[in-house]
């Protein structure tokens, strides 16, 4: 017996591994962002589709939250540093992945010069950081998300935000100048080579010029027609490339400040440029998951286009001769660029890369801190929580799951309990008594009434009992409204027994009706075949009375199906208590789940959806016990 | 055995449908069952007929037209469009003969023009009212109430003013258009993939087995209500999620048959013969396992029809379409302040029809299996 039931058990894995599988898909696969929605927000945010005010972000970072709760996003709050193998070997991919200590707040923009680092974060915190993740200075900062920073050689420090402000900080940490918000994102930043004069590409479309140390406007680069995302200079500090939202990358003359050459067709906006070490190429990320390399020798040739990122490309940098990428897909990919293929690519452990910066042989990549976890690792880790029951909390009232299902299933049990309990001690003898009297007047009464009953549908019955005896209008009998009285308290408990008694008729009398006919007609049926088995004709044959006949010879045989019938019965349990909780206002597993779909309740949903179908497995498990208890031929094999 | 009987010419024996037709004839409530399935089905389509705000044939500016027949024109969208995209092109003169009743009447209602000179006679529907009609002058709520006779609503107008009863007649087409397409839904994914388990054996049965037993383990009703609540409650929607979700029964039911007939003499004989599967398959297995669904669809389109009125009644149907249940639903707001006509009509009506559903399958049941019958 035993060696059987663990058979069963092993043999249901499988299930169980799918049922884990499908409650899985409806948070995961489910349209849209589900856990945005049970917001009511649908911001997933795009790299440019940033900004809104202090609300959006909160809400933002409450579906964050949701997310990292569900396990489907892991915080990431490091900087991440990779060095390249000491080897030297051009086109070798880098295999030290080493991080530097935990960072403040969530990095959005990282800058460095040497070995020092200057890292911006949401938060509007402003770091000076060395390579080893020592915080070496605490500058004052900005009030909103810095989205740039650009340190220079001799250590000065240039800072905006997604207000417009821009501040520079010189060396030991003190604000040199501030330039007012202007209610525009800055984009890009740049130093001139010479130090005297700053580029600012702003969300606006134009390209500012500013005086060092004073930030003041000299010249101002009109031409892009919506948002500049990505700047870069060359060496020599004669020529400045400039790429945004409109989809073209231009080349200014920095003597004259015109407009030297234009590109069109760059596939999307461009969010970062990067001119090669050498000077005659310019890679262009771009929104369309592609890095464009356009030669500045031939500026209007088709530019050879690196693909891999499965998301837009959201940073390039030059490490020698080669590229380094970093994209919303979570990777950091390395490019050889002659070949145009792709050399390394880093797991998805890092999140959505916002900042990367090579200096030397050393790349360092700032990630926005929520990392998405790939899909079937969440999966491992939902079933790893199903196992330990932990369902965490609900969205709502962040209430442990497990403590709202352990509060409501006693309930739908209970009332589960009666109603079975009920039919089978109604239909059972009903059912055989119409069998014994085939043909009587009582079997057709009967089975017409049972069949009337069958198609009545629950919800309407449900709702004539309601007008019927529960107003008062017409008879007002029964409570309709919960298990019990509001002011059970005062009552003494023989009346309290009386009131739970009352609450119950009407959705027992609900949830009771159809089985009756169903649970009747198959013990009828059953009783039926049973009688016309051979056995039945020997034992009548034999002379025994027609009561024991049908109670001694039939009736036990025929209890095998009707029997097993429990196991199908099970599954109906939750499904079918969601009318008559939901009509009744009481609160079960059924109306739990009711509202937890109409919230969007996912941790709740998920439970209960779990929940009942590991005890429709259980049902059919005991509905295979039972029937090989009650039928001795079917061995436990 | 030594003398040969006399040569006999054995009459033609009936077929196999036509025995199960000549068996059903006898079954009283299988017959009421047929005839209730055939009066909805007639319903839902005639219901433009029934009830609608327009005649069903009239003498208008001495043309002889059919204005409700448009309904269907009108309400049916790939018509809508087609005949849109026909008009842009100039084409659609004389090509469709209902085409443009509006600019005939200038913008007014047929129920506007109904005593005009341009209107010699009309015959109009039984319920002069169209099933989203708002009707002001109608007493909200009353049961029977209405601006005198040819106005009245028979069985009075919901919470928005509209006519319960012409609201039941359309709702004969959403009960049965989500009946017998989520019914076809099921029972294609159902008949093919317990065609495949059963016919296949092996590891396809095992995998597709434990397919369908991770399906019947999830309550379907409450799966059901998920799936539509993050989806748009559309007609559509609903007639998918309820297919895809209840096919397990049809699977189960096939591949029991399949198995069954798999292991008779012919199929021992095809096999010898040898041919191919595909022909075994479909020219054989198939048409020798398919009778039991025709029980199963019959009781899975009352099924069908009450999950949708239930969604309905929950306040997940599709809004623009009227619905029995939603009438329940509307109604149960006024229970208990005496409104009963909200929730009497419908839920007859659905009552009505799953009663026909069920007797029908159960008469066609006993006329398929003689075992059964007692």
């Amino acid at each position: 017996m035993l060696a059987y039931l663990l058979k069963r058990l092993l043999a249901m894995v499988p299930t169980l591994l799918g049922i884990t599988f499908v409650t899985f898909l409806i948070v995961n696969l489910a349209p849209g962002d589900p856990v945005a929605t049970a917001f009511g927000s649908d911001s997933g945010g795009g790299p440019s589709a940033e900004g809104g005010g202090a609300e959006q972000d909160r809400l933002a970072d409450a579906i964050k939250a949701k997310k990292k709760l569900l396990g489907m996003v892991t915080e990431d709050r490091t900087l991440h540093v990779w060095v390249p193998p000491a080897s030297g070997e051009d086109l070798r991919p880098m295999e030290q992945t080493e991080r530097v200590g935990e960072f403040v707040g969530w990095a959005r923009s990282l800058d460095m010069a040497g070995d020092s680092l200057a890292v911006g974060s949401d938060t509007g915190e402003l770091l000076r950081m060395g390579l080893d993740g020592e915080v070496q200075q605490t500058l004052a900062g900005h009030d909103d998300p810095i989205w740039v920073v650009r340190l220079a050689t001799d250590g000065r420090l240039l800072s905006s935000d997604t207000g417009g402000a821009i501040k520079l900080w010189s060396p030991d940490g003190a604000e040199l100048a501030v330039r007012p918000a202007t209610g525009r994102p800055v984009r890009s930043l740049r130093f001139h080579p010479d130090g005297t004069r700053a580029y600012v590409a702003s969300e606006d479309g134009s390209i500012l010029e500013l005086s060092l140390p004073e930030l003041t406007e000299l010249r101002r680069f009109e031409g892009h027609v919506s948002g500049v995302y990505s700047l870069a200079l060359d060496q020599a500090g004669t020529t400045l490339w400039s790429g945004g939202y409109d989809r073209t990358l231009r080349e200014w003359s920095l003597e004259s400040g015109s407009l030297t050459r234009e590109r069109e067709g760059m596939g999307a906006a461009i969010n970062d440029l990067a001119l090669s070490t050498d000077g005659k190429t310019l890679a262009a990320a771009s929104d369309d998951r592609r890095i464009r390399l356009v030669s500045l020798d031939d500026f209007d040739a088709k530019a050879a286009e690196l693909t891999g990122h499965f998301k837009p490309v959201t940073r390039v940098a030059w490490l020698g001769s080669r590229l380094v990428s970093g994209s919303i897909d979570q990777t950091v990919r390395v490019w050889d660029t002659r070949a145009g293929t792709e050399v390394f690519r880093s797991n998805q452990e890092v999140g959505r890369v916002n900042g990367l910066v090579v200096s030397g042989d050393t790349l360092v990549t700032a990630s926005n801190g929520w990392v998405e976890v790939p899909v079937p690792l969440r999966y491992l880790r939902w079933l790893g929580r199903i196992l330990t029951l932990d369902f965490d909390r609900s969205f709502i009232d962040d209430q442990p799951v497990m403590d709202k299902i352990a509060k409501a299933l006693p309930v739908t049990v209970g009332l589960n309990v009666i109603a079975l309990t009920l039919i089978y001690l109604i239909s059972i003898p009903l059912g055989v008594y119409a069998a014994v009297k085939r043909g009587s007047l009582f079997d057709h009464v009967s089975s017409v009434i049972l069949f009337v009953l069958y198609s009545i549908p629950n919800f309407w019955l449900a709702t004539l009992l309601i007008m019927f005896f529960s107003s008062r209008q017409n008879f007002d009998w029964f409570p309709s409204v919960g298990l019990i009285s509001d002011n059970s308290e005062n009552l003494s408990s023989l009346q309290y027994l009386w009131d739970g008694f009352m609450h119950l008729v009407l959705p027992i009398t609900v949830m009771v009706y159809a089985g009756f006919a169903s649970l009747s007609r198959y013990a009828r049926t059953s009783l039926l075949e049973t009688i016309g088995e051979d056995y039945i004709r020997t034992a009548r044959a034999k002379g025994l009375s027609e009561k024991v006949v049908v109670i001694k010879h039939a009736f036990r045989n025929s209890l095998i199906t009707i029997v097993t019938l429990i196991g199908n019965l099970l599954p109906a349990m939750i499904g079918g208590s969601v009318i008559v909780e939901y009509i009744f206002s009481i609160n079960g597993m059924g109306k739990l789940g009711f509202d937890a779909i109409l919230a969007r309740d996912y941790p709740l949903i998920m439970a209960i959806t779990t929940f009942s179908a590991f005890l429709t497995l259980v049902g059919i498990l005991v509905s295979d016990l039972l029937y090989t208890v009650v039928d001795p031929r079917v061995t436990a094999d | 055995m030594s003398t040969n009987p006399p040569r006999v010419r054995a009459p033609k024996s009936d077929g196999y449908w036509t025995r199960i037709w000549k068996k059903l004839r006898t079954h009283t409530t299988g017959m009421i069952g047929l005839f209730v399935v055939i009066g909805i089905m007639g319903t839902a389509f005639t219901a433009p007929f029934l009830a609608n705000d327009r005649p069903i044939i009239a003498s208008y500016k001495g043309e002889i037209v059919s204005p409700a027949a448009a309904t269907y024109v009108d309400s049916w969208v790939p018509w809508r469009s087609l005949r849109n995209d026909l008009k842009s092109l100039e084409l659609s003169e004389g090509f469709f003969p209902f085409s443009d009743f509006y600019a005939q009447l200038d913008g007014q209602t047929w129920k506007e023009v109904r005593d005009s000179e341009d209107m010699a006679w009309a015959i109009w529907p039984l319920v002069e009212w169209n099933p989203n009609q708002f009707d002001p002058g109608a007493l909200k709520l009353k049961p029977g109430e209405g601006q005198g006779a040819t106005s009245g609503h028979w069985l009075g107008t919901d919470d928005q003013g509209r006519d319960v009863l012409s609201r039941m007649i359309h709702g004969c087409v959403v009960a049965m258009l989500v009946g017998i397409v989520a019914m076809g839904i099921a029972v294609s994914v159902g008949v093919t993939l317990g065609l495949m388990a059963g016919f296949f054996g092996g590891w396809v049965d095992l995998v597709l087995s434990r397919i369908t037993e991770v399906v019947m383990c999830f309550p379907s009703f409450f799966l059901i209500i998920a799936v539509i609540a993050f989806l748009e409650p559309s007609i559509v929607n609903i007639m998918a999620v309820i297919g895809f979700v209840r096919w397990t029964g049809m699977f189960r039911l096939i591949r029991g048959e399949v198995l069954k007939v798999r292991g008779l003499d012919y199929m021992v004989a095809a096999r010898a013969l040898g041919i191919s599967p595909a022909r075994q398959m479909f020219r054989h297995v198939l048409p020798n396992s398919v009778a039991p669904i025709f029980v199963a669809v019959a009781f899975g389109v009352a099924r069908a029809v009450l999950l949708e009125s239930s969604l309905s009644f929950l306040g997940f149907g599709d809004p623009s379409q009227p619905s029995w249940g939603e009438i329940v639903y509307q109604g149960r707001a006024y229970v208990t302040q005496g409104l009963w006509h909200l929730t009497i009509f419908p839920g007859i009506a659905i009552f009505v029809t799953l009663t026909g559903f069920n007797l029908f399958g159960q008469g066609l049941r006993d006329a398929m299996d003689p075992k059964l019958r007692f």
